[in-house]
């Protein structure tokens, strides 16, 4: 009876690896093997937190993570707390979910996302880096704000009017009372 | 450790499995459905009684009894109220891997890919990610048995295109 060795181990098995994996490393094993070339491009899960102390580095490094990766393939994208001084482009098609601690985010792009989950620590410094949301296709776009701060947040918060949405059934705004909180939340999903 | 708690029950019912090699492993119904692969074994198949013997193709028997262990246990964590305490799964978790080369390691992943359970695949696929950590490529490849099919032209041409990831490395 055969069984399979670890040099043929499958696509799912390689890409569950690489999802535990820093983006950095996971991105070295192109080297590794053709077959390995474009694994990396395809797991579902950013983790660029830990990438690299050095901040100037890491100011190139994301762009080029973005660039490069397969966007409708990825769902997760974790911690960006080193980007603090990054403004930088995101484009995601096809998202199943992002769970984002953003920094300062300028452009979203998502597109026919099944759900978009932003949680921002938001101070008002941080937020307005934040310009423009383009959203096609969704079901529901649902804005929480915290209600102490909503009418500050909306005042300061250009991207409602600019929010950009196509084929939505619902949009809400919710302000669930969070004392203390300064927590941001969007969430998009889309319908299949 | 514990772990015969379901001794005191008689009627637990049993479900035959069939590895790779053909050994049989009699395992309680509950810890068998724990495996997506057995489930679906069961579950829309009208034809097949519980007292068939389900055959794990991709297992071999000399990972079985360390797999079962850890869906008894896990699956004992998961229904315990108050749930365990964080320190107790921990231990569990790394006896289970002590003593495992990465070999064997690599062949469990691939039994938890065929049996289709998550959590199992998850906690394998991890430990696998955690022992190349910080790892160089070299070493990297070795892990996983692969054979580099790159020339040296080929390989630093792709290093230069991904240059972004390789820089900072440090050199050893």
């Amino acid at each position: 009876m055969e069984i399979d060795r670890p040099s043929n181990l499958s696509e799912r098995i390689i890409y569950h690896i690489l999802f535990f994996m820093d983006t950095k490393q996971a991105v070295q094993t192109s080297v590794m093997s053709k077959i390995w070339r474009h694994h990396w491009t395809h797991i579902y899960n950013l983790n660029l937190e830990c990438v690299n102390n050095r901040i100037t580095r890491f100011k190139k490094f994301v762009p080029d993570v973005l660039h490069h990766h397969k966007p409708f393939n990825l769902n997760g994208l974790r911690s960006l707390k080193h980007s603090r001084d990054e403004d930088f482009v995101c484009t995601a098609n096809k998202n199943v979910k992002i769970a984002i601690t953003a920094p300062r985010l300028k452009f979203f792009n998502l597109k026919d996302i099944d759900s978009l989950e932003l949680s921002m620590v938001l101070s008002m410094v941080d937020f307005p880096a934040l310009e423009k949301v383009d959203i096609h296709n969704s079901q529901l776009v649902c804005l929480e704000v915290d209600d102490k701060k909503k009418e500050y947040i909306l005042d300061s918060f250009d991207m409602v009017e600019r929010l950009f949405h196509v084929k939505s059934l619902r949009i809400s705004l919710d302000f669930p009372t969070v004392s203390g909180s300064i927590e941001f939340y969007i969430r998009v999903a889309c319908i299949v | 450790m514990a772990s015969s708690s379901s001794s005191s029950s008689t009627q637990v019912k049993k479900i035959t499995l069939k590895a790779a090699d053909g050994k049989h492993f009699e395992v309680e119904e509950p810890v068998a459905m724990e495996m997506e692969t057995v489930k679906s074994f069961f579950v829309g198949n009208e034809d097949a009684m519980k007292d068939m013997v389900v055959p794990l193709l991709n297992v071999s028997s000399e990972h079985m009894p360390a797999i079962l262990d850890f869906y008894r246990n896990h699956s004992e964590f998961r229904k315990r109220t108050p749930p365990p305490p964080a320190e107790e799964v921990k231990a569990f978790n790394e006896a289970f891997l002590e003593n495992k080369s990465d070999e064997q390691l690599m062949e469990m992943i691939m039994a938890a890919n065929f049996l289709n359970t998550k959590e199992l695949l998850n906690f394998l696929t991890e430990a696998a990610a955690n022992r190349i950590k910080n790892k160089s490529v070299e070493y990297v490849r070795a892990f996983f048995g692969i054979e580099n099919d790159f020339t040296p032209e080929e390989e630093a041409r792709i290093r230069a295109e991904n240059e972004w990831a390789f820089d900072g490395l440090d050199e050893d």
